[in-house]
């Protein structure tokens, strides 16, 4: 089933951003890991999930946050995950989900620093027609 | 929708208000056109529960208010019995739980603890027994002072296997299942789970208030 509603998945420069909004369900996760796998198809150094609009981070998004990461990373991509406000921070700690294979960064800013600087990347397609030129 | 909102809250503030209000919940939850789901009716209640928070402190008029808001967005008061029957469901109850604790005083983290647990409690209920109910309520003691909040969620699943294993920490499952029970313990510290295979399951959690204040 596709819903009426996707999570968005965006390329800046070569890193994927993808900005969590709304709650997530499993066809919403779904679409997402598909849109995202078919994003690092494409071709991206990084991939950057932010869940600064998400309401909270329950034991479901946790493990949604490390599929992906996990599909990023047979795929040869580092994630980064950020936006977590406090509040969930002291939830997901005091609960004791284990967060430690995910690389975290304060925010989105962070995280595109924390996957490098944009200009030493160039996509695949732009590099070989520029070299004809 | 928004112009029934703008319609409620004009009628207890001020226009620049009602005006703040209505552009934070609307780039919340997404502009106009689409459909009022219940996702976007909670994060509409959500974003201007916030802001009365700012602009309207009188806490019994704000309760009015949100009363109004509430039921023009046909969501059901955050206290009693929530019916639990799919993912929308699940989001439904976190939002009344976060909606409770807020008003019975809790800090903004205990208010994301609380409503964690609601929803991993409700996610179970989807994932395992397919439906069941979610009950909100207040704690109070014999004066009638209001104490924490009590979480209790039914359901005539399958019922849950291992259940002592599971509350120790030493089930472990590639699916993750029943990292969402123990995670709830650990936030709630007292949570009781009566279970039996084909008898379903009902956990009752408890969280009290750190110390006696009034409704923030």
């Amino acid at each position: 089933m596709t819903p009426a509603f996707r999570i968005p998945v965006i390329s800046l420069h070569g890193t994927l951003i993808v900005s969590l909004q709304v709650a997530l369900s499993d066809v919403l996760l779904e679409q997402l890991k598909a849109d995202v796998g078919a994003g690092l198809e494409r071709g991206a150094r990084g991939l950057a999930v932010d869940l600064s609009g998400v309401d909270l981070l329950d034991s479901y998004l946790s493990r949604a946050m490390r599929d992906l990461a996990l599909l990023a990373g047979v795929m040869g991509v580092p994630t980064v995950i950020c936006g977590m406000d406090p509040t969930t921070a002291v939830t997901l700690v005091e609960m004791g989900l284990d967060l430690s294979e995910l690389r975290t960064a304060l925010d989105l800013e962070a995280a595109l620093d924390d996957l490098g600087p944009a200009s030493s990347w160039v996509p695949v397609e732009a590099a070989s027609s520029w070299s004809s030129n | 929708m928004e112009l029934e909102l703008s319609a409620i809250l004009s009628r207890h503030l001020g226009a620049v208000s009602v005006d703040a209000i209505l552009r934070t919940a609307t780039s919340r939850a997404g502009r106009g056109a689409g459909p009022l789901t219940p996702v976007r009716a909670h994060a509409l209640f959500g974003a201007v529960r916030v802001g009365l928070r700012t602009f309207l402190a009188d806490a019994r008029r704000r309760e009015a208010c949100l009363d109004e808001v509430r039921t023009a967005l046909g969501l059901p008061r955050a206290e009693g019995v929530h019916r639990v029957t799919g993912e929308a469901d699940v989001v439904a109850c976190r939002t009344a739980a976060r909606e409770l604790s807020a008003s019975l005083g809790f800090t903004a983290v205990d208010q994301t603890k609380i409503a964690t647990v609601v929803s991993e409690l409700a996610r179970n209920i989807v994932r395992y027994a397919v439906s069941g109910t979610i009950e909100l309520k207040e704690l109070r003691d014999a004066a009638g002072t209001v104490r924490g909040i009590e979480v209790r969620a039914q359901d005539q699943g399958p019922g849950i296997a291992g259940l002592d294993e599971i509350l120790a920490g030493r089930y472990r499952s590639k699916t993750g299942m029943g990292l969402g029970l123990l995670g709830a313990k650990r936030l709630m510290g007292d949570l009781q789970v009566d279970t039996a295979p084909g008898r379903g399951t009902t956990v009752v959690a408890r969280r009290h208030l750190a110390a006696a204040r009034g409704a923030a």
